[in-house]
């Protein structure tokens, strides 16, 4: 009976350890001999790489390949480690970044536009105003696929139909890929308030719904769609971007070659902690910039659809400002703010 | 048919080279540890061994992985079992009838069964993958807004089946989850629920977190709060064998083939996933059985079939990926994107373009699950000897295990204060014998419940025909007043004739 319970001890305290060198894991991933002039950042103090939402999503899937991309190509000479804080589209995440670690140089996160959404629909307390913004990395675009067999053959025969009777034509998007589509429908003089999205928690669902008949159409960044597009399953109806875009959706219009000047893209940076060290911020810009211009790095922007549109200093702080108001012009127009 | 067997034939070539052997073997060991570890699921899992796949073939990163989702499977049921901690969200309704054998002694056949009805069920559903997998994946996707919808009424509705009690407390402990399942941001309409301007509450509430209040901490407590003697001559004892009886064998078969069939059927279905399959297959079990009064107490059915049908939705779930490129849950979409980290594009075409590769995943699947048993079955007497700690010190390293799964899920200590809150209110809810799991499951299903639902409508224009001019929602239709109106009014007959009582004297219990 004794001998039992001690086995059980250990046997719980294995478990636990177990635990410990699970979560270690991914920080015992091979720290390499760096050849970046690097004063800030010593070789042992790992750095954490927060992707604010869960495994597989966007930010995700841009922190993993940032990640990749400076381990692989040895830009960097101390362990970097993504860690997922999911909640809120952000939200929660950017709290404890903007509360937590102030003037700290070893978080740094993923950010895009919900940063300034969610600012402006009041769901967080913090906007991009409140860290330290440290570049621009990528620009993805929306595409709104209609399934194959869809009586609407281009952006302008579905506006039109939302226009003429918006309940009777459902539209696939999740939150603040609304944005975009109302953003077409009100330059064709429609009212974005009365379209009738319906929300699904990812992209995976909504093709689904496109598959089955439930939804008309979708709108979603470019890379959720492009299997199903590839495979003829989904007609692509138009892109948002300035000009047309490669690989698979190269037949894919533009909104603007389709009729409908409208240009939108969502851009991922990164970001630190409020007043964060001067010398972090410029170690990151710059070591980011060669990090982009690797061929890992265009790998995963082509095989992911995205842009990549690097941007830091004072440009950076003039684009966000001018971003945050046209998401704030957008958010005006869906009714979602006054 | 033929040519199936070759091409699978070819797949086990690959897998039993010693390096996809060997990652295989890694893959399904991690798989059950991070089962067994409440807050630490699959999908953190495979996360964290991103980095490291990355250096691999495509093909060994993959069963790998793989083997990271198919092993946590066989190890979730051990905490439910164990110390009523489920381990994953589809092992919360193990710990209705595991955790009840366990206090009876029985802990070695609960956990020899999980393990058996995961490796009958496991195996199963890769046949299905493989056969069947072009045909399942077509009636999936048939399943629109409206005919989710009529299937979580069906599995609310058998929510009774949960409660071994009053049917009255019953309902107040599923509407408590249905209430809890507002809480956050609605999708449909962006307007935040409950939320108190809390920025933590916008997701609502993590039914991982919740199931561990409602299930482990209330244990502890009350096994704590236990004076002196009294709990001194509750050390659990194991009592007989480790092993199954020949009556336990002769009880789980029928659960072992109606849960794999059901949880590869339900697991095929997107955005839905093993937890349901579970669940319904605890349902199902109960209604066939001839001692539906034995659920509840320590009925071995109520292991066998949903850790049976919870291991045959991993097979279910990848059939959407791989023949359609649509990812069902958060842990595909992530199996998805490491697809596309190797250049590879699953979906319409991938078992032409890349036979190779699929095959021999496929029969890693095979020898994973072989390894699992085998892995499991030795583990079953060193896991039931915890049982054997002192009640203090065990349910003090369940407490300590509680919240370090709970800080796990997203590094929030916001969800620390949740989980103290929710134990709390979980030792209460105990004391005054309502049950808990009908919270937990309404917690799970009462958002795809009302999302469904709202969907049909925006999708319909607001007309409630959509329910019933679909082939699906009709047959479901029909089954719902099968399973859960008909039996009340037979029940209602019955009593009536015996008794002469008009019906409406007595009291309806589903």
């Amino acid at each position: 009976m004794k001998d039992n319970s001690v086995k059980g001890r250990i046997l719980f305290f294995i478990v636990m350890a177990m635990t410990l060198v699970l979560s270690a894991c991914s920080s015992a991933s091979s720290p390499s001999s760096g050849n970046g002039a690097n004063d800030f950042y010593s070789k042992g103090r790992p750095v954490t790489l927060i992707a604010p939402a869960a495994p597989g999503s966007g930010w995700d899937v841009t922190a993993r390949a940032l990640n990749t991309t400076l381990e692989k190509e040895r830009l960097i000479d101390f362990p970097l480690q993504v860690v997922n804080e999911p909640g809120a589209t952000g939200a929660v995440s950017l709290s404890q970044l903007a509360t937590q670690d102030k003037g700290d140089a070893y978080s740094v996160s993923i950010t895009s536009t919900p940063i300034m959404s969610n600012y402006l629909r009041g769901d967080s307390k913090y906007s991009y105003k409140d860290v330290t913004m440290i570049a621009r990395l990528v620009t993805e675009y929306y595409m709104v696929v209609v399934p194959k067999d869809s009586p609407y053959k281009s952006l302008k025969d579905l506006i039109d139909a939302v226009k003429k009777n918006p309940k009777s034509v459902s539209i696939g998007a999740s939150g603040d890929d609304r944005l975009p589509f109302a953003l077409l429908v009100n330059e064709e003089g429609g009212n974005p308030q009365k379209i009738n999205y319906i929300t699904y928690e990812g992209g995976g669902e909504i093709s689904n719904a496109l598959l089955n008949g439930d939804l008309d159409a979708a709108v979603s960044g470019v890379s959720e769609f492009r299997g199903q597009v590839e495979a003829g399953n989904f007609r692509g109806l138009a892109v948002t971007s300035g000009k047309r875009l490669g690989g698979v959706v190269k037949d894919v219009p533009t909104a603007s070659e389709a009729g409908v000047d409208v240009t939108f893209g969502n851009w991922r940076g990164l970001m630190g902690p409020p007043d964060m060290p001067k010398e972090a911020v410029t170690y990151w810009q710059d070591t980011i910039d060669k990090a982009l211009k690797t061929d890992t790095w265009k790998d995963f922007v082509k095989k992911n659809q995205w842009e990549t549109t690097f941007m830091k200093g004072e440009e950076f702080q003039q684009y966000l400002n001018e971003s945050n108001s046209d998401i704030k012009t957008g958010l005006q127009k869906t009714g979602e703010i006054k | 048919m033929g040519d199936i067997f070759l091409k699978l034939i070819t797949g086990f070539e690959h897998a039993l080279s010693l390096q996809n052997l060997g990652f295989c073997l890694m893959g399904v060991f991690i798989g059950t540890l991070v089962g067994v570890l409440p807050g630490i699921g699959p999908i953190t899992a495979i996360a964290l061994l991103i980095p490291f796949s990355f250096g691999l073939e495509p093909m060994t990163g993959l069963i790998m992985l793989t083997g990271v989702y198919y092993g946590s499977m066989y190890g979730g049921s051990t905490t439910s079992i164990l110390i009523r901690t489920p381990g994953e969200v589809a092992s919360i309704i193990t710990t209705l009838d595991g955790y009840e054998m366990a206090k009876q002694g029985r802990a070695g056949p609960a956990l020899s069964t999980a393990a058996i009805g995961s490796f009958i069920a496991g195996t199963f559903s890769i046949i299905g993958l493989m056969f069947l997998s072009p045909i399942i994946a077509k009636g999936a996707y048939y399943f629109g807004a409206a005919e989710y919808f009529l299937l979580m009424v069906l599995s609310l509705s058998m929510i009774s089946s949960l409660t071994t009690g009053s049917v009255l407390k019953g309902y107040i402990s599923t509407l408590l989850g249905l209430a809890i399942a507002t809480v956050g941001i609605d999708p449909q309409s962006g307007v935040n629920r409950f939320t108190f301007g809390n920025t933590n509450l916008l997701d609502g509430i993590d039914f991982v977190l919740f199931a561990i209040a409602m299930f482990a901490v209330p244990e502890a407590l009350s096994n704590m709060a236990k004076k002196g003697n009294e709990y001194k001559t509750d050390v659990q004892k194991i009592q007989g064998s480790l092993w199954m009886t020949r009556d336990d064998w002769r009880k789980s078969i029928g659960p072992y083939g109606r849960g794999s069939v059901l949880g590869f059927l339900i697991g095929a279905l997107p955005g839905i996933g093993p937890s349901l399959a579970s669940f319904l297959s605890y349902a199902m079990e109960r209604r066939l059985s001839k001692h539906p009064e034995k659920f509840g107490k320590g009925a071995i059915e109520g292991v066998s079939g949903p850790e049976s049908a919870n291991n045959a939705g991993v097979g279910g779930a990848l059939v959407p990926l791989f023949t359609l490129g649509i990812p069902g849950s958060a842990t595909t979409a992530l199996l998805l994107f490491i697809f596309m980290m190797y250049g590879l594009q699953p979906g319409p075409g991938m078992f032409e373009t890349n036979s190779t590769l699929i095959w021999a995943i496929i029969a890693s699947m095979y020898i994973g699950n072989v390894i699992l048993l085998l892995l499991n079955l030795p583990l079953v007497g060193v896991f039931a000897s915890i049982l054997k700690l002192p009640t203090v010190p065990l349910f003090v390293g369940v407490l300590a295990f509680s919240v370090i799964g709970v800080y796990a899920l997203n590094f929030n200590q916001f969800d620390l204060f949740m989980l103290l809150i929710f134990g709390i209110v979980g030792y209460l809810m105990q004391q005054s014998n309502i049950p808990l799991a009908p919270a937990v499951m309404a917690l799970v299903l009462g958002p795809l419940l009302e999302q469904n639902f709202r969907r049909s409508m925006s999708i319909s224009n607001g007309d409630l025909f959509i329910f019933f001019e679909r082939p699906i929602s009709l047959a479901l239709i029909i089954l719902i007043v099968l399973v859960v109106i008909v039996p009340n009014i037979v029940l209602l007959i019955k009593k009536w004739r015996q008794k002469g009582v008009p019906p409406h004297r007595l009291g309806i219990r589903g």
